[in-house]
């Protein structure tokens, strides 16, 4: 089986999914070779073949040339799958490819079952196993669902990659840094909420701190918010906002209705709490019972050393 | 300026979803049914394009589906699309991605369109094929994930949101595609005298079978509910033990841990 | 004594002014929609005795029976200045043409009213100027008011000049009848007669004038309420005044309020009803918090802006003629200017009209909003939870469905009550409770939707409308009669506004049916559990709504064995907690936090427990506890005070 990757790298690095994609190609036990619109610094480190086309030619974001690169490669290499980051350029790019292709595609394989791809359905609420129904497909791989576990030392061997195209009809105008917003949970992939349990005003930099070692944004509840400890940027809750990250860590918070309205829609929720049978346990994928003050900076340490 | 919004209903995610019979789909009984949230910012921008036109354009609103979807597409129309389009179809779960894309270009094909509007994914496949599969088939421009929209003299200024909130500019010239992003807008709240105008707006029916010609290129083998992810575990005793134990469950059943 | 060539002139031009006036402001009312205001004669005329003649609500306050004085001494001297005005045009004639046995106990009455009249008037004055209440004045009026002494000053005009002429013209030793009089014809004894003539002739000038002139003030003045208020009770909503009416939603129609003349012609009424005696005001938990609305201020606006005949929006900037959306969202429609207003005015209807326009016509709302409505469309419930998890609170016990033709009470449990865990405590101690008296109950379980309160409340009566017609439905085809609720929202809204969907269902709150039942001996709590220092806290729908006062405190007593203490502020003048009328979900931006107004209030107290009927209120108390830092002050429902004593046993 042989898999064609398309790495991904954005304003001069390589990105990590590119990484993730290997792994994957390694659970499927796939021949692996990759392609990149890049530079050969970006490389990846990985001791296979790859189609370098080269960025300053054909563009940052091209999906017009990108695609003719991969099919370029496709054609050279005839892979079984031609596998994407399920990212803002894979999900972009691969439809584009499978079109032209007509061959199938499945998106956001999260999971290979007994050699079948598995993907996810509603939110999560369901899973299901996709296959393509001729022998080439193309696949996009969830974000963080494959770790790469090996070295990142291999060398590749790099073959330039030319198109006939020369020009798309779209046009690339430039990036806009991430906005330097007091706060943005309705985007966050992490939120750590503090509640009432923090108990005074002076503690929540403790949550803050957790949720800054998280990687995550910090979010409050109602009466942390009204009682001016954080702004109301940070309110999740009814009469707040509406989030749904992938974790949310809910501390000395004890479950309003309110406040879990506004939040159970998160992929998985830890809650640190003192009371086991606060209303927020019903909720929560974890419960932790205990003091969150005295927990936090244990839990910030250790995620700061791993 | 002729504006077409692809659409589709979604069952409501918060209900409990129950494997079917035959175990390839969701039982479909007992589920209540909505607009996909990411359309709803499809059909808002249409709107404020067609408002932004001085009404001028004509913005036509399509769903696949059985009757049912007639609700999300009066809902759309209430929002302010001019005309509904329902591709009959019973069996639309069955679907791939492929075989809507196919539908929707088939419906496309000889009218015209200047901007297409869809969803970035749906909420219960969450492919992210459709949209941009379309503008593939019928040769238009595409960018995909947008939170930003203007338009100008036939380009489209698009932004894209992309990973770590930074956000990529792009100018596609019309005829063009755009798959819409949450908060790229804020939907409206459809008025009461244009729930009442959306009644009288006309619904086309197509039978599906005069679109699709193609062929499902994937299928579903096999449906069923995740292994429970956390499930009340409790966690309790001494902190460094907790911390560490919660940290291992973190990277075993979430995807932000690395 | 001739006629005056002036008068009759002068009479005939105030007269015709006077009708003008009226004829001006009435034809204004008639801009209003249509609304039928005429049925049930009986009922509207016993409550013109009522509010009117015995002034029921007026004496409710210290100083309402200055008022009641007033207000009768206005009635007799009504025929006392009509024949001022006869004999003005025919001397020698109306009254003093009676045999004296008639004439003299009226002369006595008419002097010795107007004696009061004075009294009452100089005692208006002084409360104005010297310690007026500060519900008197608001922004746009003060307690000293040129209008207000105008009018008072013209109404003790009108007395002293009577008292002057009358005693100006008695012959010593005359006057037995005229006691008042006469005693200030003896300071003007030994005055030459031409001098007394003069002092005579002015003062009946001054009174002819001053008359006219004040009959002429009433039409374009607040005093509009002497003609009016009468007429206003006549014409009170016999149904529940907080009731709004039903919309139809037709092709064509307008929906809400967004100008005068689509309120109804008695809406229009109201506002020249208005007296601005500030009593809404006074007792309104937004105007108290310092929020913009004044209900008082809504009916004024109405007032300004039918007068200047729409120029200016009805909602709008705040100014003088237009509300604000600010104060229209601010209401939590407990209905306290409802049950105090003197003149039955209905300000709570006028503003749910007006969110009706904004919300259905212009969809303008605070944003917090948007949630509530999609998750009330879509699910039914405000949270957004799905509503397969309605039933899931009976897993504890074992499956109580209704079954039509076997269950005697409908057990519907309300949203809150499903879900919320906090109050999810309350429904099952509900359900113990009925178990224990072995009342038959069942549930709707997942096929249960909201009663629609908040939306309706909100103006959004077109989803309102969907909700109430789908439960009315489900309860006729399962032939339910009789629901129990342990929610003031939910039985208020069953109770009453469902009536307009044309079902009669026996709908009692969890307190007057748990107060039966004790009543009936079916609930013995024996040992009785101390809650401490009880108080027991009003909740709007199931008092001032539905006038249920006695059944939770029977209940508290009961499960206690003792009576419960009262808020400073209770019964028809409690203080909301701040969650009705859709508040419950949105944010309070502006001013203090209504339950921490309520709470500090109890806390004066010192109370162990604060007993409560609603959920809404469970949870405002609850947070308002905590934000006071008095968490060890317990909230509870009096299903839960009953349920404990039970389980005492």
């Amino acid at each position: 089986m042989k898999a064609l990757l398309v790495c991904e790298q954005r304003e001069g690095k390589l990105l990590d999914t590119s990484y993730e994609l290997v792994a994957f190609a390694e659970r499927l036990g796939a021949e692996v070779s990759l392609v990149l619109v890049g530079t050969p610094a970006q490389a990846p480190q990985v001791a296979a073949k790859l189609y370098l086309a080269d960025v300053n030619k054909y563009g940052e974001y091209s999906p017009e040339l990108h695609k003719h690169i991969v099919l370029a490669a496709a054609l050279k290499e005839n892979p079984d799958y031609i596998i994407f980051p399920h990212s803002s350029y894979g999900w972009d790019l691969a439809p584009r490819v499978a079109a032209t292709l007509r061959v199938g595609q499945v998106s956001e394989v999260v999971n290979i079952v007994d050699g079948k791809l598995e993907v996810s359905l509603c939110n999560g609420k369901l899973r299901r196993t996709v296959s393509p129904k001729a022998a080439r497909a193309v696949l996009t791989v969830q974000a963080g669902a494959f770790n790469y576990a090996g070295q990142k030392s291999g060398a590749p061997q790099v073959e330039a990659i030319e198109i006939s195209q020369g020009s798309s009809a779209l046009q690339f105008v430039g990036y806009e840094p991430a906005e330097k917003k007091d706060v943005d949970l309705g985007r966050a992939e992490i939120i750590v909420s503090a509640g009432r349990g923090v108990g005074k005003k002076e503690n929540v930099g403790v949550i803050a701190d957790l949720a800054k070692a998280f990687g995550g944004e910090l979010g409050a509840s109602r009466p942390v918010v009204d009682a001016g400890w954080v702004g109301h940027s940070h309110q999740v809750g009814t009469t707040g906002q509406t989030v749904s990250p992938k974790l949310y860590v809910a501390c000395g918070i004890s479950g309003a209705i309110q406040h879990l309205a506004g939040m159970k829609k998160s992929d998985f929720i830890v809650a640190i709490n003192k009371d086991k049978d606060a209303p927020i346990s019903e909720a929560a994928d974890v419960m932790v019972v205990a003091d969150v003050l005295a927990l936090a900076p244990v839990l910030a340490e250790k995620l700061r050393a791993a | 300026m002729n504006i077409l919004v692809c659409i589709k209903q979604v069952p409501d995610m918060e209900s409990r979803f129950k494997v079917n019979g035959t175990g390839d789909w969701y039982d479909e009984a007992d589920l209540a049914y909505r607009m996909n949230e990411y359309d709803e910012y499809a059909v808002e921008q249409a709107v404020q394009l067609k408002e932004q036109l001085g009404n001028q354009p004509e913005i036509t609103v399509l769903s696949i589906g059985a009757d049912r979807v007639g609700e999300a597409l009066k809902k759309a129309l209430a929002m302010g699309c001019d005309k509904a389009v329902q591709v009959q179809d019973n069996d639309s779960a069955r679907k791939d991605p492929w075989q809507i894309a196919n539908i929707i270009a088939a419906f496309a094909g000889d009218k015209n369109f200047d901007v297409i509007f869809t969803g970035m994914q749906s909420q219960d496949r969450g492919s992210a094929q459709v949209g941009v599969t379309v503008a593939e088939i019928l040769g238009h421009n595409c960018a995909s994930t947008l939170v930003g929209f203007e338009y100008a003299d036939g380009v489209v200024t698009a932004k894209r949101e992309l990973e770590g909130g930074v956000k990529s500019v792009v100018k596609v010239p019309v005829p063009a595609l755009v798959t819409c992003q949450l908060g790229l807008n804020v939907p409206r709240y459809p008025t009461l005298p244009n729930i009442m105008k959306a009644k009288k707006k006309e619904l086309q029916l197509v039978p599906v079978a005069s679109l699709l010609k193609e062929e499902a290129a994937t299928g579903t083998e096999k449906l069923y509910p995740p292994v429970k992810s956390g499930g009340g575990i409790v966690l309790e005793g001494d902190l460094g033990d907790i911390a560490d134990r919660l940290l291992g469950i973190l990277k075993e059943k979430t995807t932000v841990m690395k | 004594m001739q006629s005056h060539p002036y008068f009759m002139p002068l009479l005939f031009v105030a007269v015709l002014t006077f009708c003008y006036s009226c004829y001006q402001r009435l034809q204004l009312v008639t801009v209003g929609a249509a609304e039928n205001r005429f049925d049930r004669p009986g009922e509207r005329l016993a409550g013109v005795l009522s509010y009117a003649f015995g002034q029921k609500r007026v004496l409710s306050r210290p100083f309402g029976v200055n008022h009641f004085v007033l207000f009768w001494a206005f009635l007799l001297l009504l025929v006392a200045n009509a024949d001022f005005l006869w004999q003005g045009l025919f001397p020698g004639g109306g009254l003093s043409a009676l045999p004296e046995g008639i004439r003299h106990p009226l002369e006595f009455a008419f002097d010795l009213v107007s004696l009061l009249a004075l009294v009452s008037v100089t005692v208006a004055l002084a409360r104005r100027l010297f310690f007026a209440p500060s519900y008197l004045g608001n922004e746009y009026t003060k307690p000293r008011s040129g209008e207000a002494l105008l009018i008072l000053g013209m109404i003790a005009t009108l007395m002293a000049a009577y008292f002057l002429m009358n005693a100006a013209r008695l012959a010593p030793g005359e006057g037995s009848w005229q006691p008042v009089s006469r005693a200030v014809s003896l300071v003007m004894q030994g005055l030459p007669a031409a001098t007394l003539e003069a002092v005579a002739l002015t003062s009946w000038w001054v009174h002819a004038i001053v008359l006219l002139l004040f009959l002429n003030l009433l039409p374009r003045s607040k005093h509009m309420h002497i003609l009016t208020a009468i007429p206003n009770c006549y014409f009170r909503s016999l149904d529940h005044p907080a009731v709004p009416p039903r919309e139809e939603f037709q092709m064509g129609n307008r929906f809400g309020v967004s100008g005068v003349e689509q309120f109804s012609w008695k809406d229009l009424l109201d506002s020249f009803s208005c007296t601005e005696c500030g009593r809404c005001q006074d007792l309104c938990p937004a105007h108290n918090t310092g929020k913009s609305l004044n209900p008082r201020r809504v009916v004024h606006d109405l007032k300004v802006n039918l007068l200047e005949k729409g120029g200016k929006p009805l909602i709008g900037p705040k100014e003088e003629g237009t509300s604000c959306e600010e104060a229209l969202w601010d209401c939590t429609t407990c209905g306290a200017c409802l049950s105090v207003c003197p003149v039955l005015i209905e300000h709570l209807p006028k503003i749910v009209k007006m969110r009706r326009h904004l919300v259905q016509e212009k969809a303008r709302f605070p944003e917090e909003l948007l949630n509530l409505f999609e998750n009330m469309e879509q699910r039914s419930n405000p949270w957004g939870i799905a509503p397969s998890e309605r039933g899931k609170w009976i897993s504890v016990l074992e499956e109580r469905d209704f079954k039509p033709g076997e269950t005697e009470y409908l057990f519907f449990v309300g949203c809150a009550g499903s879900f919320d865990s906090r109050a999810k405590q309350t429904t099952l101690a509900l359900a113990t409770t009925l178990d224990r008296a072995g009342i038959s109950w069942g549930i709707l379980g997942k096929d249960e939707i909201c009663c629609g309160d908040s939306v309706r409340r909100l103006g959004n009566e077109f989803v309102f409308d969907k909700m109430a017609r789908g439960n009315v439905e489900l309860f006729r085809e399962r032939g339910v009669k009789k629901i129990v609720t342990a929610c003031p929202h939910c039985f208020s809204t069953l109770k009453n506004d469902y009536k307009q969907y044309g079902i009669e269902l026996e709908v009692v709150h969890h307190s007057e049916l748990i107060a039966q039942l004790v009543r009936d001996g079916k609930l013995k709590a024996p040992k009785k559990a101390s809650q401490g220092k009880v108080l027991f806290h009003d909740s709007c729908y199931l008092g001032r709504h539905n006038d249920t006062y006695t059944a939770p405190r029977a209940v508290i007593e009961a499960a206690t064995g003792g009576t419960p203490g009262d808020f400073e502020r209770n019964r028809e003048n409690g203080f909301c907690c701040g969650a009705g009328g859709g508040r419950m979900w949105m944010e309070e931006q502006t001013g203090a936090r209504i339950n921490h107004e309520r709470v500090k209030e109890a806390l004066k107290q010192e109370p162990d427990t604060i007993c409560v009927s609603c959920p809404y209120c469970m949870t405002m108390l609850e947070d308002g506890l905590k934000d006071q830092g008095a968490e060890k002050v317990r909230v509870k429902d009096i299903a839960e005070v009953m349920a404990e004593a039970l389980n005492d046993r």
